[in-house]
């Protein structure tokens, strides 16, 4: 009903299109009024860059309107599958990079292989990775995102701590430290058991992977030798300087945070500005540093988003256009000074403070095993099954590993 | 049912005047025009429910995943989806622990449902205004929201339950986690779910409770019979009817269970707490596996319409 509805609306919007144009155009969709429909997610760019791009996109091409609408990162995969099966889908959308890789090998994403791109060589790895399948580009790095250790400077200070710890002992230390200076429920680094984007890293640190792929094959990792290790690395350092439950994820670390309930998280950028907002007593006292590792920093999970093109879309050219605009060096160093990591290493200059530690940070970083059959492990809980499981006690890092690991095999060979 | 028989009371007062009063010309019209009123009820089936219900039913042999959805192309399976879920282990670990999470719900939902309508009648003016008050605003409450207060009243570090309890001295139930296991996420599901379910209960029970003639109870209390003798032997029975449309419409509701648990636990931990509509919605929803999602709903309203079925028939055989 809807869709003959909109159907009978695009047909009379046409005509009148075609009438306008003086009937003479072939091509009613270049000269023509033209509508880009962008689709980005809440929380990302802020709305005085989407408007200036935007200004700046309709001044070029007089004709088009660019209409930008957000989306709740919640539900957003229903919103998504519903419009790119639909007539009229939109023209590009933001999404978050661990999305793209199911909807490129679905054939609903245009093919972007071949146009050009500012800073393409420079580009976030993660993000490039993450966009790609089967050697093609679909998704266009946006711009990134990993986690730092952000803390208090004034426990810091009031427990004789000065240099911010460069390896992973170090940190152990100083967060034990800290913990034995705080009260009972108090945390030196506040780490939830089930907190995987932050746990995974220490299997990286160690040479571990969560799977690997050879041909068609995926074979899953944690029972390894270095994954172990890191595993029982990770739980022997969440022993040492956390009292966060084993069964709790990272929702809360905010107002951990702020209440004064821990000295240290592991977080973004963009919680700090949160975190200032809701608890202005401590607003001046935030700072961060890099996650130290065993050998220098720690490999951090590289999030973020990329932007692709519907394959149905009516104005590919446009879309094009738009997100090659966005990912330009223009823009991204905007996003950059509001907070968010540019898509390429080669803005450095353009960032200050704690988005700087992490687009350093962002120099080592692993990403989830590119298969389209991730999201079932993802749904599963796999990961922080394992996690809580060792966090409680419950099983042996061994045992959990093992168990992990044959679910991901099951998980990730199994047909499509 | 109601279709079958509105049309029947609507065209026969016009067929008892028609042919005296009116001429024949008119008959016509009014032989059309019971189908005309069916029209919108039909409809409305239509939509809500034979749409829906066909449209699975033909998902269920269909591969339709993301790939099919976003280029509009149909792969039919034939019977692959039915197979591919009956010998999934996990389907016949969720479908026992569904039909006991159920039953369970069931039995306490009518049992606490009883007890607050017997207490309804029996209790004094304002007694009863304050308990009527208190079902109402339950049942009033919107499922999100009753389950999000659930989980923070359990959660581990903000919540008011270990707080309570460890405050009064009942226990050391500081950071006790009751989500982190799958007993105790459980126990906090039926919670949840009871708790939502018993003021239609008991307001159900409550009005049949009212229509129990008084000189039925006056006589057996008469004749010596305990209150627990006059419930078993003279109210349950007479309120059976009441019973078995609650005991249907509670397996149907508690079976096909989502909100509460996808906003507690998600079905976790360790997916002890995945009950079919975990199930489906990841299948489905998070999957993009279309096929599979539906195949399982078909099965489970199959199974659902089956056990309604069943119920319904033994207990009209037994009223009979």
């Amino acid at each position: 009903m809807m869709k003959q509805l909109a159907r009978w609306g695009i047909a009379a919007a046409a005509l009148v299109a075609l009438t306008a144009a003086g009937c003479s155009s072939p091509e009613p969709a270049d000269d023509g009024p033209v509508t880009l429909n962008v689709w980005l997610m809440k929380d990302s760019a802020p709305d005085a860059v989407v408007s200036a791009i935007n200004a700046e996109f309709q001044a070029a091409h007089p004709n088009v309107t660019v209409k930008a609408q957000i989306l709740d990162w919640d539900g957003r995969d229903v919103k998504w599958k519903t419009a790119l099966a639909s007539d009229n889908p939109p023209d590009v959308l933001e999404m978050g990079n661990t999305d793209v890789l199911a909807y490129s090998a679905s054939g609903g994403l245009a093919d972007l292989t071949g146009k050009t791109f500012e800073n393409s060589d420079t580009w976030l790895k993660g993000l490039t990775e993450a966009g790609s399948y089967n050697g093609k580009l679909y998704g266009v790095p946006y711009y990134g995102g990993d986690r730092v250790v952000i803390y208090r400077k004034d426990l810091w200070q009031a427990a004789g701590l000065t240099a911010e710890p460069t390896t992973l002992a170090e940190l152990k230390d100083a967060g034990a430290k800290l913990m034995a200076k705080g009260g009972k429920d108090f945390s030196g680094l506040y780490f939830p058991g089930r907190y995987q984007y932050a746990a995974l890293s220490f299997v990286y640190d160690a040479g571990g992977t969560i799977a690997t792929q050879s041909g068609e094959k995926w074979t899953a990792g944690l029972s390894s030798a270095q994954a172990q290790q890191g595993l029982t690395n990770w739980a022997d350092f969440i022993k040492a300087v956390s009292k966060a439950p084993a069964d709790v994820d990272e929702a809360n670390l905010q107002d951990v945070l702020g209440q004064e309930r821990t000295a240290m998280i592991i977080g973004q950028a963009w919680m700090v500005g949160q975190i200032k907002n809701k608890y202005p007593k401590i607003a001046d006292q935030l700072a961060a540093f890099p996650m130290p590792g065993t050998q220098g920093t720690m490999p951090v999970f590289l999030g973020g988003s990329n932007l692709v093109s519907a394959a149905g879309s009516k104005h590919p050219e446009l879309a094009y256009e738009w997100i090659k605009m966005m990912a330009g060096t223009k823009y991204q160093t905007q996003l950059g000074q509001a907070g968010l990591m540019p898509n390429t290493t080669s803005l450095e200059s353009a960032v200050t403070g704690i988005t700087l530690i992490q687009l350093k940070a962002a120099s080592r970083s692993w990403f989830t095993p590119t298969s389209t059959q991730w999201s079932n492990v993802d749904n599963a809980k796999v990961l922080m099954d394992m996690l809580q499981a060792i966090a409680s006690g419950d099983k042996t890092v061994a045992e959990a590993a093992a168990e992990a690991d044959q679910k991901i095999n099951d998980m990730l060979n199994a047909a499509a | 049912m109601s279709i079958v028989t509105t049309p029947r009371s609507v065209a026969s007062p016009p067929a008892a005047q028609t042919p005296a009063a009116r001429g024949p010309r008119r008959r016509g019209r009014g032989r059309g025009l019971p189908y005309l009123l069916l029209l919108p009820a039909t409809l409305a089936v239509f939509v809500t429910l034979l749409y829906p219900v066909g449209s699975m039913l033909g998902l269920s042999f269909q591969r339709a995943n993301l790939a099919d959805l976003v280029t509009r192309t149909t792969t039919w399976v034939g019977l692959d989806n039915y197979a591919n879920v009956l010998t999934d282990e996990f389907f016949w670990t969720v479908l026992p622990r569904t039909l006991a999470f159920a039953a369970v719900c069931v039995a306490l939902t009518l049992a606490i449902g009883t007890v607050c309508a017997l207490l309804l009648q029996r209790a004094s003016r304002w007694a009863r205004i304050f308990l009527s008050v208190s079902l109402v605003v339950t049942w009033a409450t919107p499922v999100i929201i009753g389950a999000a207060v659930f989980r923070w009243l359990f959660d581990t570090e903000f919540g008011v339950i270990n707080y309570v309890l460890t405050t009064t001295g009942l226990c050391e139930c500081q950071h006790h986690s009751w989500l982190g296991d799958p007993i105790g996420a459980f126990v906090v599901l039926v919670a949840i779910v009871v708790w939502g379910a018993v003021p239609f209960a008991a307001m159900s029970i409550y009005a049949g409770l009212l229509t129990v003639p008084t000189e039925l109870t006056e006589a057996a209390r008469v004749d010596g019979a305990t209150g627990r003798r006059i419930f078993v032997s003279i109210i349950f029975p007479l309120l059976r009817p009441i019973y078995a449309i609650l005991t249907v419409l509670s397996v149907i509701w508690d079976t096909k269970v989502f909100p509460q648990v996808w906003l507690t636990t998600k079905g976790g931990p360790y997916q002890g707490t995945v009950m079919l509509g975990v199930y489906i919605y990841n299948k489905g929803i998070n999957n993009s596996q279309f096929g599979v999602a539906s195949t399982v709903a078909v099965l489970m309203t199959i199974m659902l319409v089956g056990l309604s079925w069943l119920y319904i028939r033994t207990l009209r055989g037994e009223t009979r």
